[in-house]
């Protein structure tokens, strides 16, 4: 710790001394007037200069630079009226100013025009797709939004099935992925089964889906960091929705309070007959989650707020032979953004929980399973605004997490563990913006891992270029080293893991690595039309798998082994005043090797193509189209089938009389395909004004339009087929104060 | 515009809206699927041969072979010959059998064939008896086990013995001691011994320790379950069981990899025949007795 706030020290000491020189500086806010919201990626320009920035994902901007003078400084953001300030800035001056943009309601113009917002607010970027709430609008649903299904058909991202939310970017596994809420690091963000996320939504006022190229903030995750904002709420008048969808009941309010803000969604199952269709059988499923946030305003551009996240999975058999489920999350952090002279300061302290419990009730002498993780996470990062768009960021975490489980393995022997990790990270970025048309990222992140007496060390390079050579085309690469000491122990074979378990990597074994190359090209082919294309190539060394060659008891569980992935990404997007729609084609290949077996993971899809489009009809009506086409996922074959016979015991003669039960021989792992998936999703929406500010949303969607049988998986021992969703129609009814 | 949606949509449906024909199995070829181990307790030597199938529930015609032709060759290079028999109740295997095998120390290696079109082979290594010795003190009984260096897996077991009167008709029956146990009120808890794995290369004994509150643990629920009474428990016998190499990794396969430590879930397959599937393995069962 003290060596981590010396380091921190000298850097700081290192920008005051190097850098600081004075000049004069514009920063500020950029908000919607009528909610009190800030805006993400809002323009701001000092008129007739060639100054100008967009604001970040908190609505928060600096202009550093200007010379003396007075000037007329304009804050834009489409679906909102511009606004201008006049100023008049002097020598070492820094102006602070707040920009109340007066909203203008225009329902697919928000989703074409806030899409090509971030599109530049993200230029020096790579690989990061922003997902705003518009976007989450029209994608057709099967009975909840949620943000996992739009993240599954983003280019370099696949799945293994309708029912599951879990992901796989670009080669890597569904533990791979970091999930931040509000800055609290969420370990099981599914509702039970997977079928759908606990993030509600309505709240979320923006998601960064980082696919690749992160940034050196972000460590301990080796394949993607999706980092979710929520709404502060509204600061000025109270307000609500109601919503009603085909499985589940929802109500959010907003308002102000305390001088702060207020925004709470609580979401509440009801039907089972949704997940009757999702599963194959009636499962007494029953689920609530509840998002909460407070936020405050505080003095330079500042705010504190207050994040809560709750989620409970019930499911309650009546029979004595048949199990019941408990699934829960639970997080609670703070946050604190603040502008300090030139920096720009994001604290976060956060605490999360999750658990899994399965209760035998006893039944045949069985004892109950639970595991769960707690984690505290604290967070600290500044940023310094240099010469023009030179920017200097640093900072340092803190992880703590905790794994205990018990359970009883097949044996009938109880197994129980208590795992206790402290990790640590520091990293320093250095963003050069000064020369147009190249921005430069050079970063450095270190992690510390102590666990059991053990410290291990992980150094990771990080660097981005981004190169404008036309203006209607930027070159991106990027190069990045990461390490993961998290992992689960679910089994890839697993259809629907239930019971997924958080282990540090201990000794013998080494924190998982992965180096990551990226190469981009991003351009306009017309006002309408862009395009982009992305090549990656991962290698991943010290990836902890189960022990394929495990014969003994005495042998280990897990293997380390090695892999690479790599693959090319096309995404064309459309939109104009009418029609938005994007096609994405990614073509990747996934290795992995493990005790000398080669093979390739189940969710190696060679090729996926996703589209979504959203057409608006008379009486602005929309017409909403997802269609999804992925090469099968990869299974492993069956030789033939035998009765296998249980001679374990020998007390008797009862052996021979043994008949067995039916065993499938499997052959190489995972050397079959299943048949091609692919499913058409249509979709209906409206909204009507009643009566002044009482708005009506409604929403019919058409689920598997031509109820293509994709199989989800093949019982080995029975060949039997279960097939993903039907045809279904489902609907969604939401009213809004 | 409308048109044009509903007619992309039309073309969708009219080329999509096929699906694939599927199969799970993948390189199918007959083999032969068999399952022999050689007791040495045993009067008659049964092995169970079976068809691979190239999909599940097919009837047990299905299953079985003709013209099956089986010989084992023994340590000392002599054939002896497998005839068929029946097994109750056993339809989905082809059951044969050799008598009057008199098991020795050393190779033993089996042929399968099925008219000229399946074959298959195996070898498997009997092992020597094994020792017991019974040592007793003031709260258990010591087993000292010496064991076959060829032993890959070993279990030991313990039995108390007793007389029970069913209609009037007296018979011998056997309860197991648990190597555990644990009563919370009427909630108890029994752990049995299951197959340890050996040193492969090792010629060494085994230790294994027998609780007297574990004899009288059972001894009691012996009297509960059968309201006998106290002098009709004779003794108790304690078995040892080595299972071979191939024998062992059957078994743990079968079983899953169920050790104390692990979380894996799935489950692998292990077989010694050549050309073919299932196992050819070997057990030697050795016993003592003690009074209690």
């Amino acid at each position: 710790m003290k060596n981590i706030l010396k380091i921190l020290l000298i850097i700081a000491l290192l920008k005051v001394t190097l850098f600081c020189i004075e000049s004069n500086s514009i920063k500020g806010i950029v908000k919607d007037k009528q909610t009190g919201e800030t805006i993400p990626f809002a323009t701001i320009i000092v008129e007739n200069t060639k100054y100008g920035t967009y604001a970040n994902t908190n609505g928060f901007f600096f202009i550093k630079g200007i010379i003396d003078g007075k000037f007329k400084v304009t804050a834009t953001a489409v679906g909102y009226n511009k606004k201008t300030i006049e100023v008049d800035i002097k020598k070492g001056e820094t102006i602070s100013l707040s920009f109340e943009l007066e909203p203008i309601p225009i329902e697919l113009q928000g989703v074409t025009k806030v899409s090509e917002r971030m599109k530049e607010a993200y230029k020096n970027e790579i690989s990061v797709q922003a997902l705003s709430q518009q976007e989450l609008k029209i994608i057709p649903s099967t009975s909840e939004k949620d943000i996992f299904k739009l993240i599954q058909i983003l280019p370099g991202v696949s799945s293994t099935g309708d029912v599951t939310s879990q992901f796989y970017v670009r080669g890597g596994s569904g533990d791979q992925n970091m999930i931040l809420y509000d800055n609290m690091m969420i370990y099981s963000p599914f509702h039970a089964f997977g079928m759908f996320s606990i993030f509600n939504t309505d709240v979320i006022k923006i998601s960064e889906m980082m696919t690749g190229g992160f940034s050196p903030e972000y460590g301990g995750r080796l394949s993607s960091v999706m980092n979710i904002i929520s709404k502060d709420g509204n600061s000025n008048k109270y307000s609500g929705k109601l919503n009603i969808g085909n499985s589940s009941a929802q109500a959010l309010v907003e308002g102000p309070i305390l001088g702060g803000s207020l925004i709470s969604s609580a979401r509440k199952s009801y039907f089972n007959n949704v997940f009757e269709k999702f599963l194959g059988k009636n499962i007494p499923l029953d689920f609530y989650d509840i998002n909460s946030k407070l936020t405050f305003p505080i003095a330079n551009e500042g705010k504190f707020s207050f994040s809560a996240i709750i989620s409970r999975d019930n499911i309650n058999q009546s029979a004595i032979s048949s199990p019941n489920y408990l699934w829960q999350n639970a997080a609670v952090g703070t946050n604190v953004q603040v502008s300090i002279e030139d920096y720009y300061l994001d604290v976060a302290l956060s605490f999360s929980f999750s658990k899994a419990y399965v209760d035998y009730k006893g039944f045949q002498g069985r004892q109950n399973s639970e595991n769960r993780i707690s984690n505290i996470f604290f967070d600290a990062k500044a940023e310094s605004y240099l010469f023009e768009k030179d920017i200097l960021s640093y900072g340092f975490s803190f992880i703590l997490p905790r794994t205990e489980y018990s359970f009883q393995n097949s044996s009938g022997l109880v197994v129980k563990n208590k795992l206790d990790q402290q990790e640590s990270g520091i990293f320093v970025k250095y963003r050069f913006g000064r020369i147009e048309g190249l921005g430069v990222d050079v970063g450095i992140r270190s992690n510390f891992e102590f666990i059991a007496e053990n410290i291990s060390y992980a150094f990771e390079p990080r660097i981005k270029v981004t190169y404008q050579p036309f203006h209607f085309a930027t070159l991106k690469a990027s190069y990045g080293r990461y390490h993961q000491t998290m992992i689960t122990t679910s089994n890839e074979d697993d259809i629907i893991p239930l019971f997924e378990i958080w282990l540090p990597v201990e000794k013998p074994y080494y924190p998982e690595r992965c180096d990551e190359y990226i190469g981009a090209l991003e351009t306009d082919l017309s006002d309408n039309l862009s395009f982009s294309f992305q090549g990656y190539f991962k290698r991943f060394t010290n990836l902890l798998g189960y022990n394929l060659k495990k014969k003994n008891s005495s042998d280990p569980d897990f293997s380390s082994g090695t892999g690479r992935s790599y693959g090319y990404e096309f995404f064309l997007k459309y939109q104009d005043e009418s029609l938005y729609t994007w096609i994405n084609y990614t073509l990747s290949w996934a290795k992995r090797k493990s005790d000398r077996v080669k093979y390739s993971p189940k969710y190696d899809r060679r090729h996926i193509i996703n589209i979504l489009s959203s057409y608006r009809l008379p009486y602005d009506i929309h017409f909403n189209l997802k269609w999804e086409l992925a090469s099968g996922t990869l299974f492993t074959p069956v030789l033939g089938y035998f009765d296998r016979l249980d001679l374990e015991d020998f007390s008797s003669n009862n052996y021979y009389y043994d008949t067995g039960s039916s065993y499938g021989v499997l052959g190489s792992k995972n050397a079959s395909r299943l048949p091609w998936y692919h499913r058409l999703d249509i979709g209906l929406s409206k909204s009507l004004t009643i009566y002044n500010s009482f708005a009506l949303n409604l929403k019919v969607d058409l689920i598997n339009l031509y109820d293509r049988k994709n199989i989800f998986y093949i019982n080995k021992d029975t060949g039997e087929k279960v097939y993903m969703l039907p045809f279904m129609f489902t609907f969604f009814v939401g009213l809004e104060i | 515009m409308i048109k044009k949606i509903v007619s992309i949509l039309f073309i969708i449906l009219f080329f999509t809206s096929c699906n694939d024909d599927f199969d799970i199995v993948k390189d199918y070829h007959e083999q032969l699927v068999v399952f022999l181990v050689l007791d040495n307790r045993a009067d008659k030597q049964i092995i169970k041969i079976q068809k691979l199938q190239n999909d599940v529930g097919l009837n047990d015609n299905n299953k079985v072979l003709k013209d099956l032709s089986v010989r084992l060759i023994d340590t000392y290079g002599v054939a002896h010959y497998f005839k068929d028999t029946v097994l109750n109740g056993v339809n989905n295997f082809n059951v044969l059998f050799v008598d009057s095998l008199d098991l020795k120390e050393g190779t033993y290696s089996l042929f399968v064939n099925s008219g000229n079109k399946l074959y298959a082979w195996s070898n498997v290594t009997v092992r020597a008896p094994q020792l017991i010795y019974v040592s007793s003190f003031n709260e258990y009984y010591k087993i000292n086990i010496s064991k076959s260096a060829s032993s890959r897996g070993v279990l030991v077991k313990s039995f108390v013995c007793f007389d029970r009167v069913d209609n009037g008709i007296t018979t011998s029956d056997m309860m197991e001691i648990p190597s555990k146990f644990s009563v919370n009120g009427t909630d108890t808890t029994e752990i049995y011994p299951a197959v340890e794995k050996s040193d492969y290369s090792e010629n060494k004994s085994i230790e294994v320790i027998i609780g007297y509150n574990a004899i009288v643990y059972t001894k009691q629920k012996i009297i509960n379950r059968y309201h006998i009474e106290s002098k009709d428990i004779k003794k108790i016998k304690i078995f040892s069981f080595s299972y071979d190499w191939n024998l062992y990794e059957y078994i743990m396969s079968y079983k899953g990899y169920s050790d104390p430590y692990s979380v894996r879930l799935d489950r692998p397959n292990y077989s010694n025949i050549i050309f073919g599937n299932g196992v050819f393995g070997a057990i030697r069962v050795d016993s003592t007795e003690i009074k209690p």
